[in-house]
Parts: C-alpha cells; structure tokens; sequence
C-alpha cells in the first residue's frame, strides 16, 4: 500500500513544489499579493504532506517523523510571525525560500538515515535560533573598516586552532573535536571572511593595498592545502574574487588572481595525488568506474534512473551512493523526485541569489553591500560546486548543498548567513528613522 | 524624483512608506561626486554577477533536461548499476521480439516465482543480453530495461499496485530478422569472429552475430567460468570490439582521394615501399606496375595507397577519418565502442596508416556502416536494433524512426566508389563474395595483428549494387586473408539476407 501511496504522491509533489517555486518567483518578480501568501501555505503543506508519507513508510507508524513534521511547521509559522513582528514587514520571500530548502532536505534526510534526519531537526532548530541571535548581534556591533585586524585575527586564530587540535575525517583535517560533537570551524571562518573582505575593499583599490589583500588570502588558502581542505579553498577564492570583481573597476586586479588560481590549481593537480585522482575520475568516469570514480558514476546512475519525476520517496535506491547525505543528496533527490524535483530546487536556489543580489545592490553602506554580496555568493558558488559536481559538470569537491545536506556546522553557518543578510535587507530603515 | 530602476520589488511597500528613503537615486540626481560614480559602478558589477548566477542555474537546468533525454539511457546500462540487479517481484518482464513478431525472450509467471526464458539463446547472446538478480543486465536488456520492467499503462499500473498483481512490462521489438541472424550465427561457427548485416536506407540492423558467445538463461551458474574465460565470450564483439581494420580502411583514404581530385595520378608499385628504411610489402610482395585508383582498390595495392596517403597526408586522412565518424561517439541503442584513428604526423605512421595498419581501430559495426554509406549515396544513417516498444495488447507506443548521422561524401563521391567496389568483388580481391543473379559491391581487409598471429580477416560491402537492400561486415578473429575467409561467409549471408523483407 506504502508503495502505491508514495507512488502516486510523486505526482502531487512535482505539483506542489512546483506551485511553490512558481509562487515564489510571481510574488518576486510581479509582486503578486496572492502569491505571497499561497508561498507559505503550499510551504507548509509540503512539509505536513512529505512527513506524512515518511511516518506511514514503517511499520509501526512511526511519530518521530511525524514530530520532525510538525515540528518543522510549527517551527516555520511561528518564527515567520515573530519576523513579522521584529521587522515590521510582512515580505519573507528569502525564508519562505530557505524552509522549503529546508523541508525537503529533512525529509530525503529521514529517509536516508532516520538517524541523520533526527540529528539533522534538532541541528535546524539551534540553526533557527542562531539565525535570531544573528539578526540581534548584527543590531548591536557594526562592522566598519577599523575591525579589518580583529577579523582577520579571529580567522588566523580559528584556522590556527583548527591546524593545532583538528581531527581527521574524510581525508581533510578540518574538524575539531568538541567532547559533544564535532565542528567544522571552516563553516564559521567563511562568515568572517566575507567581512573581513569586505573591509579591506573598502577603501580604493591600489598596488600596495591589493597586495596586502592576495597575501591575506594567500595565508588562508595555504591553511586550507594544509587541511586538505580544497572545497572550501575553492569557495574562499571564488567569493573572495566575485567580491574583488565588484570593487575593481579596471579588472586588471581580478585577472590577475584568477591568473594565480588557475596556475595554483595546475600545481595542485601534480603536486597533489588525490586531486590527480579527482580530475582522472572527471575526465573519464566509465574507464574507473570500479574505484576513483565509483561514487561519481553511482550519482550518474541515480539521476539517469529518477526520470522526469522521480521513483518516488523509499522507492529509489539512493543507498547505492557513498556519502550521499552528505555530498551527493542533489542525486537522492534527483532520483526520487526526479529531474523536475531538482530543477525546481536549482530554481529556488537561483531565486535566492536574485534576491541576495538585491539586498547587495540596494544596501548604500559600501561594507555591508560587499558583504551582502560575499554572503550571497557563499551560498550560490557552494550549490553550485557541489550540483556540478554531482552531475560530474565539474571534478567532484566535498561540500555540502545549503540547508539540504547533512551537517550541524553547515546547517548553522548557513542559518547565521542568512540572519546577516536579513539585517543588512533592513539595516536601512531602522538607520535612517534614527537620522529623523 | 523616484528612479524606478533602484526600486526592489521585495521591499518596495516600506520603501512607500517612507518615501525618502531612495538610495542611490536621490544621491544620483542631487550629487555627482567620485564616491558616487563608484557605488553606481559597483551596482552594475553586482547585477552582472547576479546575471551570471542566474544564467549557470539555467545551464546546469537545460544540462540536467539533456541528461534525462539523451544521456541517461546508456548510462543506465552500465553493468555497474546495482539497480539493474533490483528487480521488484511482482514484475512480469516484457518480451522480446524479432522484426517479424517472433518471440525471442519472455517471462512467465510460475509458483516459485516469475522465469525469463530465451527462446534461440546462444544466437541472440550477444544482442539481447541477459537479466539476472544478481549479476545485472547487459545488450538490450539492460538498454531498454526500464520499458521492460514497466507498463505505460499508468491506471492499470495503480490498480495492480494497489490489488497486488503482477504487472506486466512493455515489450520490445527489434529490427533484428530471426532467421537470418540464426543463419549468421551459423557460419560463424567454430570460429571467433563476427557478422553485422543492416539497411544503408535506414539503419535497421538485420543481423548482429559475435562468436564467442554464451546462453543468457544459464548465466546463474556459469557467471565465474565466463567472466574468466579467455576468449571473453561476454562482449559484444560487433559493437564493442575494436580491430584493425587493415584495407577495408582503403575505402576512407579512396573518398579523399576523390574528393582531392587525385584520382587519376598513375604510381608505379613495385611490391614494395620504402619509407626511411622501414619497408612495408604488399600481400606476397607481388608488384602490380603502373596503376591509378580504380586498379588499386580493385587489387588492393598497398604502395598505391601509401604513396596516395604520403601525398594526402595526416591532416586530410584525419578530416576525412572524422567524417566517418573515426573518434567520434555513433549514437545508438546499445553499448557502441568509439573507433580511434591517431593524429600521427611522422611519414612511417602516416604511411601505415592510408593501409588500415599501425593504430586505427574500428569496431564492425563501424565498418557496416561505412560499407551503407556508400550504399546510400554518401548518407551514413543511425543504426538501431529496436524499432517499437509495445504494450501487452499490442500496440504500439512508441516508434523509433531512422535518424541520419551526416552526409560523409556527396552522391557522385558515393557512386564512383560504388563501381570501384564492384569491381573488387567481380575480378578483384574480394571475387569469393559473388552471389548468383545479384551484383555485389565490397572491399576485402586483412590486417596484421603482430606477433606469430594469424591475419584478421575482413569483408565489408552491401548489394544489389544498383539498387543496395542490404550492407554487411564479416570479421574473422586471425582468420587469414579476408578474400579467402570472410568473403565466402558474406556471399552466404547476404543471399540469406536479400530474401528477406
């Protein structure tokens, strides 16, 4: 019966989501009032129906997923009204967007691991209140260009610790051992990054001051080969020269540090045996499809076997991909919700960068525009990476895909992000009632 | 005052509500200072980086479209794919049939379960593939095997889920002729070679034989003795063997001499070449005097086509190799091998090379379909092996229509090496492929392996040369010479094959 229910649910799912996104995009883009609200309400229903269905899977119900559901709605009406109260407006396109991410991340998560969907709930609700307490310190401390040292120490500092006590997993040793858990202390560095960048850029650009900024980047970058940590080396760059784009009005500066990546990344290539693996695996998936590129060609076949939309929830066999609560839950949800059910997530993604974009572009403080942009593309150039990555578009590089992937860490720094941004939407408006 | 161009959808209501609050429009119309210019400057930047963001979403979206339409199918045929071993059991597997509706495969349903049996299994081994639960699918099973493990039929579908009954799968029907392909198999017998016969008009493949094979029904039992064994009775010889192709590659280095217009030059073949000391005979070091192309193919002089392929050299033989889709992937309906013709520029391998020798590789099913282009006036066509997916009442849902792959040489090209080739066949190298009452049309290969090892023997050519129904390649693993082995085999099939509809 399960079978048939999940089965037929496909169906109405593609219907939903995609009533969402289209939702999402009408309220944006036309404004529309009605869509506005329907946002939400569809939003919620996603959630209910998909936890639902989850807890009708086992035998006996099982209500840990029918709390996680509940929870998660409850969770999203009540923090969306005190929004609404915080900041005086009624326009949440940004966390209508967010939840929906979240929503269904939870609930392919359930049905991987309920283990990992449960850890993942209690992570979402801590992310929730780190996304207030951002919104509050934000109110209190305002960054301006005399901070550029104390972030920079607080990187140096948490990168340093993080060289000194890390542990290992995965290959990268970019974890610290709290007792209690474990904490990927890159995920927090980033947050600071873009700040710190964003200070440094600042005042005019020159020689002398572009020089102190790549020999900035330079040290932190060399952390992360130490660490072994490419992703997040390649996502730290990345932004780093998006937010050095905005600010270079000749180009020659931004030229030249993608000049310097690119031949950073062909040392890397024969310097570094486990990056030659990665890029012989993307160039040619099928030659090693019994080793280097097991897991890449395991993701192939997930999406080639989900359709247009999908097997459907537990009738797919995402379980064949390693890791793939992690790294590769883009090809899950690919193969159970089908080409739609990501296209459709790859559009609110776009959405959400739109949005982000315009919080930058309209921000008159030049710090908290840059830094709205940094904040922005952190989460765009990680989606990106990472479904590329997945599709085998680029070499395969671990990150997680934003608020979907399993990851305390990730989870909160992605919360806290997205609080920073919220501030810097209306960081306006409380400043200029002040000047009344 | 208000510059619409600033305004954000998103928070424009608050921006009504306090009307001075306009940004960078204000300071625009009021101050037009450096400070100014450069935020307006960094809004334009961060629009292009917005546009940029949104344009690779909209790739990796069309890319993930082009995936599921074009990609996904072999991908999902890998024989790595641990779903293909899955197999729900309240599944009835759709049958397999030939082009004339004969059942080839098909499950049914007994108490201890539902059993796919073969009907001819050693003779369609290779092309259908077998489907186990643990050791997964290969050929067209694999291919097709979600249709086969489906219904299209969605209502029916949902109320035999529902009632927990079986339910059936679509069936496939190839353009394969039983008989022939039978027939096919049988003169291969004893040896290891293969036999692709198929339509230059459309692509239909009529007959695909690949010896050594194996019986998909005992797969179970025998898979740790096949998967050891030497020979590698499990490939697909035909479509995912690569072999050189020694002097049917004449046939390539032919069209850009006629396409370069060199047709004409006469050379002196002495039996031998000489090319920095390194000495490349002809077949018994025979010397065949002074001749042009038509001459040289018919014998299929080996100093002619070098002295023509120096003359030609590696870029034109490289262009005119991708023209046949050398290095290239041949869409398909099944696991194809992509041919390999290196970019080599010194005299010795490019001297090789205009031979068919050193290291070209081609699969026969290739080399068919280089044979069908000629037949079809210079059109080489998809080839294809299923030609409709039906439903258990019959009908059909879907339809797989011949599709071209390109123009590889114009008619005249097309037809000028139409009569070369039957020439060859009526008094030149490849004589033993006559068949009564009809003209053929062929070119006979025999390349060297290396080593001790016997010759590849080859046939490549289609018939009736005036009006072609049929094209064919025979290859026959260390066989000898192609004129003496391959080509009694492609008289016999291609009779076979021109009786049939």
């Amino acid at each position: 019966m399960y079978e048939v229910l999940s089965w037929s649910y496909r169906f109405l799912y593609t219907f939903i989501t995609a009533g969402f996104t289209l939702s999402c995009y009408l309220s944006y883009y036309k404004n529309n009032r009605i869509c506005r609200y329907l946002a939400p309400f569809l939003n919620t229903a996603l959630i209910a129906m998909n936890f639902a269905l989850l807890s009708y899977y086992f035998e006996p119900m099982d209500y840990i997923a029918i709390y996680i559901g509940g929870g998660l709605a409850f969770a999203y009406i009540i923090s969306r009204l005190v929004l609404g109260k915080l900041l005086k407006s009624d326009k949440h396109l940004m966390f209508d967007m967010v939840f929906n991410l979240l929503s269904i991340g939870l609930s392919i998560l359930y049905r991987l691991s309920p283990e990992y969907g449960t850890r993942q709930a209690y992570f979402s609700a801590v992310g929730i209140l780190a996304f207030f307490a951002a919104l509050v310190f934000m109110k209190r401390f305002e960054v301006q260009y005399k901070h550029r040292f104390l972030l920079g120490g607080a990187i140096l500092t948490l990168l340093l610790i993080t060289q000194i006590w890390g542990t290992e997993i995965n290959g990268s040793k970019n974890w610290i051992n709290l007792y209690f858990t474990n904490v990927q202390p890159s995920e927090f560095i980033k947050l600071i990054f873009v700040f710190f960048m964003a200070c440094l850029l600042d005042k005019e650009l020159n020689t002398w001051r572009f020089i102190r900024i790549a020999a900035s980047m330079l040290v932190i970058i060399v952390f992360f080969v130490l660490q072994r940590d490419m992703g997040s080396a390649f996502i730290f760059f990345t932004v780093f020269l998006v937010m050095l784009f905005t600010k270079d009005i000749k180009g020659y500066y931004t030229a030249v540090s993608a000049g310097a990546a690119v031949g950073g990344a062909f040392i890397s290539y024969f310097a570094f045996s486990y990056i030659k693996f990665r890029v012989l695996a993307w160039v040619n998936p099928w030659k090693y499809v019994a080793d280097k590129s097991y897991q890449i060609t395991q993701s192939l076949f997930a999406i080639a076997t989900g359709g247009l939309i999908g097997t459907g929830l537990f009738l797919g066999d995402p379980k064949f991909i390693p890791a793939v609560h992690t790294d590769f839950i883009f090809s899950a949800i690919c193969e159970e919700t089908g080409i739609i059910g990501g296209m459709l997530l790859l559009s609110v993604y776009a959405l959400i960068s739109a949005v982000g974009m315009e919080i930058s572009s309209k921000c008159t403080k030049p710090i908290y525009s840059t830094a709205a942009l940094g904040l922005t593309s952190l989460t765009v150039i990680q989606t990106l990476i990472i479904v590329c990555g997945v599709l085998n578009i680029i070499p395969i590089t671990g990150v997680t895909l934003p608020f979907i992937s399993y990851g305390g860490s990730s989870l909160l720094s992605q919360f806290i992000n997205l609080g920073m941004l919220y501030y810097i939407d209306r960081c306006e408006i409380r400043d200029t009632k002040y000047e009344e | 005052m208000r510059d619409t161009r600033y305004e954000i959808r998103g928070i424009s209501q608050s921006f009504e509500a306090i009307p001075d609050l306009l940004p960078i429009a204000n300071c625009r119309v009021i101050l037009v200072t450096p400070v100014i210019i450069e935020v307006i400057h960094m809004k334009n930047r961060v629009n292009i980086i917005k546009y940029v963001y949104l344009s690779l979403f909209a790739l990796i979206c069309l890319y993930l479209l082009y995936f599921n339409l074009f990609e996904s199918r072999v991908i999902s045929s890998n024989s790595y794919n641990r779903r293909l071993r899955e197999s729900s059991e309240n599944i009835i597997r759709g049958s397999i049939l030939d082009r004339k509706g004969e059942v080839l495969a098909k499950s049914t349903k007994y108490k201890s379960g539902v059993r796919r049996k073969y009907i001819y299994p050693r003779y369609f081994s290779h092309v259908i593939g077998y489907s186990s639960k643990t050791y997964g699918s290969s050929g067209l099973e694999a291919f097709y095997n979600k249709e086969l493990m489906n219904s299209s039929d969605t209502i029916e579908t949902l109320k035999s889920k529902i009632n927990d009954y079986f339910i059936n799968g679509d069936n496939i029907k190839l353009t394969l002729d039983r008989s022939l392909q039978t027939y096919a198999v049988d003169q291969l017998r004893g040896r290891k070679g293969v036999v692709v016969v198929l339509r230059p008009e459309t692509g239909e493949i009529l007959a695909m034989a690949s010896k050594p094979d194996f019986d998909p029904s005992g797969i179970q039992n025998n898979w740790e003795s096949l998967i050891k064994d030497k020979k590698s009775p499990l490939l697909n010889r035909s479509a995912e063997g690569l072999y050189p192709p020694g002097s049917i590659f004449k046939l390539v280095v032919t069209s850009s001499i006629l396409k370069n217009g060199l047709q004409d030059v006469e050379i002196e073949c002495t039996g031998e070449v000489n090319i920095d000391g390194y000495i490349i005979k002809d077949s018994d070091g025979k010397a065949h005097g002074k001749l042009a192309l038509a001459e040289a193919l018919k014998h299929s002089c080996n100093s002619y086509f070098i002295k023509q392929g120096l003359r030609l050299g590696n870029n034109n033989m490289l262009s005119e190799a991708a023209r046949f889709r050398f290095n290239k992937n041949i869409q398909t309906d099944m696991r194809i091998s992509t041919s390999v013709f290196p970019n080599k520029i010194n005299d010795k391998n490019v001297a090789e090379q205009s031979i068919g020798q050193g290291e070209i590789l081609m699969t026969p099913l290739h080399a068919a379909l280089m044979a069908a282009a000629v037949a079809n006036k210079g059109v080489m066509m998809q080839p294809y092996a299923v030609s409709s997916i039906t439903n258990g009442e019959g009908q059909t849902i879907k339809e797989f229509k011949p599709k071209q792959i390109g123009q590889v040489m114009d008619g005249k090209t097309a037809g000028i090496m139409k009569d070369m080739m039957v020439e060859v066949v009526k008094s030149g190298t490849g004589t033993k492929a006559k068949v009564s009452k009809v003209t053929v049309a062929g070119k006979t290969g025999t390349a060297e392996v290396g080593g001790d090892q016997k010759s590849h023997a080859w046939f490549v050519g289609f018939a009736p040369a005036d009006n072609p129904k049929v094209a064919i390649a025979v290859l026959i693993e260390n066989g000898g010479s192609g004129g003496s082995t391959a080509a009694p085999i492609a008289s016999r099939v291609l009779k076979k094959a021109l009786s049939i509809k």
